[in-house]
């Protein structure tokens, strides 16, 4: 086993490896490594890489679960990188110059795609500062209403944190800038500001009357909210739900912190198969001297390895990137490709096409893991590699090989990538019955919700929307109305239409 | 019995000329009045000595009740006497939801009426046991759409109402 890097070790190694990284094409920020130890490591981990937070007792209990997976042995941090400007990345001080190398290296790669692909384009590169912002600010709110209120309405933001709209960074969904799709903001009668004692004169009755009457004879027709569905129900909860202002900024402080976790869940499998990929290839072809290839041998195979029943993000990655490079290298792309009945011909096709290089370039900018998935997994890609979908076997309590077949495990890999993996719930109503009751729709592709998710997202929902809340749904084929009123809950057929 | 459904009426009345003397093409008309630590707001299409086209009512009591307990107590006493007592506008009243957590009670004409196109309802709002809103809807089965529209009262049964609206917050 070699002996841990010290700090001088990567301070020499850094600009060699940043000059390799560059020399192939890697465009990243400023990369700034910290080293430290695995107990710091930890901290920042379970802070999701932020050295300062909000106070909340899940970070202490991801914190213990980290600390005591170390401790046991059974995982192990080698490295952590943020998405900022400069971007920041944490190694770990026990591991060993060839693992320091390594992650390095892989590091470089996490930073060019951080700046290059679309989905991180809107994210905010100070997010160190705007999280010190956010954690001061809740720490205010604790400070006035008791800590006991914020971190309970901070429990119930964070359960419907998902229920935001991942695509609306890229697709401007909103016509009329209030953010609605196009529902009007209930009107109010302003009044000019004014002191107590003048208020009379300058906001006279018969002003704010004739203001007030305008307003109401507009709303007559009650036009609907939200105008057509809303899929940012956290926004939507923002404009309309009757929050307290440190409920309406811990609500904004939750959402916008979901909003920038969001692409790193979307591109899970590209980012980390891009940066096994330049590791690799920066390792193998420009970094490693001979007296460490073993080494790095055994943690490289140990990260691409083969887990049973479980996707590795970073195999099928890289596999896809080297699959992608082969093909367009050899011209495997094309119509006269792709309309070859010849498996021999085609197995040989090699049109010396070369282009291998600038497509996974290319790929890396303007992909996300659905389309990347979608686009790039062909048959043979599964084929070679033993892709196979797994089921659970009710008869002998085992999850086992469910189909070998391409459509099937394609159509379950995106099913699993598509929003998240998570259900698409939209507000459709929220004035269900004409009662102030918010309504809201699961778009129903087969899969039935989870009862208990959604009892308890109802429940928390009923909580900030202060008024029963229902969803429309599908069980057992048949179209349901999941309710709860602040007491109880209850489940009601009703009719398709 | 209260007789102020019928010094409202007359209030109303005044006020629908005076008011469609400063303007002719005036599409809603407004009356607001306090009487009695009763606020009054009534908002109305047209009157005339025999009936009324309303937009809604509504009626505040000035002083407010501080209990929770108290107030929805005196929610649940209100609904039952609306449903006892608002029985004359060919629609009775069933209390729909006492939203304690809201101090809410919200009651709807039961059956709704209801033609082929649409159904049609009343609706009473009490809020905080001192306030009580009164307006009518129409459910557009096709649109799926909820509006509000006018409700089309005798002198009489308006006076009634605004007498059995204002008995609530009286006692």
């Amino acid at each position: 086993m070699s002996a841990a890097a010290t700090q001088a070790d990567i301070l020499a190694i850094q600009p060699e490896i940043e000059a390799i990284a560059a020399s192939y094409g890697l465009d990243f920020f400023p990369t700034i490594f910290e080293m430290v130890d695995y107990d710091t490591m930890n901290q920042l981990a379970a802070y999701g890489g932020f050295p300062v937070r909000y106070p909340h007792w899940r970070f202490g209990m991801e914190y213990d679960q980290l600390s005591k997976g170390y401790r046991y042995g059974l995982q192990k941090i080698y490295e952590m990188v943020i998405n900022t400007n400069p971007c920041y990345a944490y190694l770990m001080k026990s591991n060993p110059l060839v693992d320091q190398k390594l992650v390095m290296a892989h590091v470089y790669a996490h930073c060019d795609f951080f700046k290059n692909n679309y989905a991180f384009a809107h994210t905010n590169r100070k997010m160190i500062d705007e999280m010190a912002n956010h954690s001061i600010r809740i720490r205010r709110y604790i400070d006035k209403v008791g800590l006991e209120q914020v971190e309970s309405f901070i429990d119930t933001c964070l359960t419907l944190e998902n229920l935001i709209d991942y695509h609306s960074p890229y697709i401007k969904r909103h016509t009329n800038g209030n953010g609605t799709n196009g529902a009007p903001k209930p009107k109010t009668v302003k009044k000019l500001r004014s002191k107590h004692y003048m208020d009379r004169y300058i906001n006279p009755p018969e002003f704010l009357e004739s203001q007030r009457r305008e307003i109401e004879s507009e709303v007559q027709d009650m036009p609907s909210i939200p105008a057509s569905p809303e899929r940012d129900i956290l926004f939507f909860l923002m404009q309309y739900a009757p929050l307290d202002s440190w409920q309406h900024d811990i609500l904004s402080i939750i959402r916008e912190e979901a909003y920038y976790f969001a692409p790193q869940g979307m591109t899970k499998i590209m980012n980390e198969g891009w940066a096994t990929y330049w590791h690799s290839t920066m390792m193998t072809e420009k970094i490693l001297t001979p007296a460490e290839v073993v080494d790095y041998a055994e943690h490289h195979s140990g990260t691409i390895a083969n887990h049973p029943g479980r996707l590795n993000p970073y195999r099928i990655g890289v596999l896809l990137f080297k699959d992608i490079e082969d093909r367009w290298n050899k011209g495997k792309f094309g119509r006269e490709y792709e309309n070859c009945d010849d498996l021999r011909k085609k197995r040989a096709w090699d049109t010396q096409a070369g282009l291998g290089r600038e497509k996974i370039y290319e790929v890396r900018k303007m992909y996300s893991d659905v389309t990347f998935i979608d686009t790039f997994l062909t048959e043979e890609f599964c084929r070679e590699h033993k892709l196979f979908s797994f089921a659970y076997n009710r008869n002998n309590k085992r999850y086992e090989i469910e189909s070998r077949e391409f459509e099937l495990i394609k159509s379950r890999l995106l099913q699993s990538l598509t929003n998240l993996g998570q259900p698409f719930i939209e507000v459709v109503d929220a004035n269900f019955q004409n009662r102030a009751e918010l309504l809201l729709q699961h778009r129903y592709e087969r899969v039935e919700l989870d009862k208990n998710y959604a009892s308890d997202t109802l429940t928390n929902l009923q909580r900030i929307w202060k008024r029963p809340v229902h969803i429309r749904s599908f069980l057992e084929e048949k179209p349901v109305l999941l309710s709860y009123d602040g007491e109880e809950f209850k489940q009601k057929w009703i009719s398709d239409n | 019995m209260s007789t102020k459904g019928k010094s409202i009426y007359g209030l109303i009345l005044d006020e629908r000329n005076q008011q469609k003397g400063n303007s002719a093409d005036q599409q809603y008309f407004y009356l607001n009045h306090e009487s009695a630590g009763l606020q009054y707001q009534v908002k109305f299409v047209d009157a005339q000595k025999l009936g009324i086209e309303l937009d809604y009512i509504s009626i505040k009591r000035n002083q407010s009740l501080e209990e929770v307990a108290e107030i929805n107590e005196m929610l649940s006493v209100q609904a039952q006497k609306i449903q006892e007592s608002v029985t004359f506008l060919l629609e009775d009243f069933k209390l729909l939801e006492l939203d304690k957590q809201n101090k809410r009670a919200q009651l709807r004409s039961y059956p709704p009426y209801a033609d082929d196109d649409a159904k049609y309802y009343y609706e009473i709002v009490l809020d905080e046991g001192n306030a009580v809103h009164f307006q009518r809807y129409q459910f557009i089965r096709q649109e799926k759409r909820y509006a509000k529209i006018t409700s089309q009262l005798t002198a009489e049964t308006f006076e009634r109402l605004i007498d059995s609206l204002s008995d609530l917050l009286d006692s």
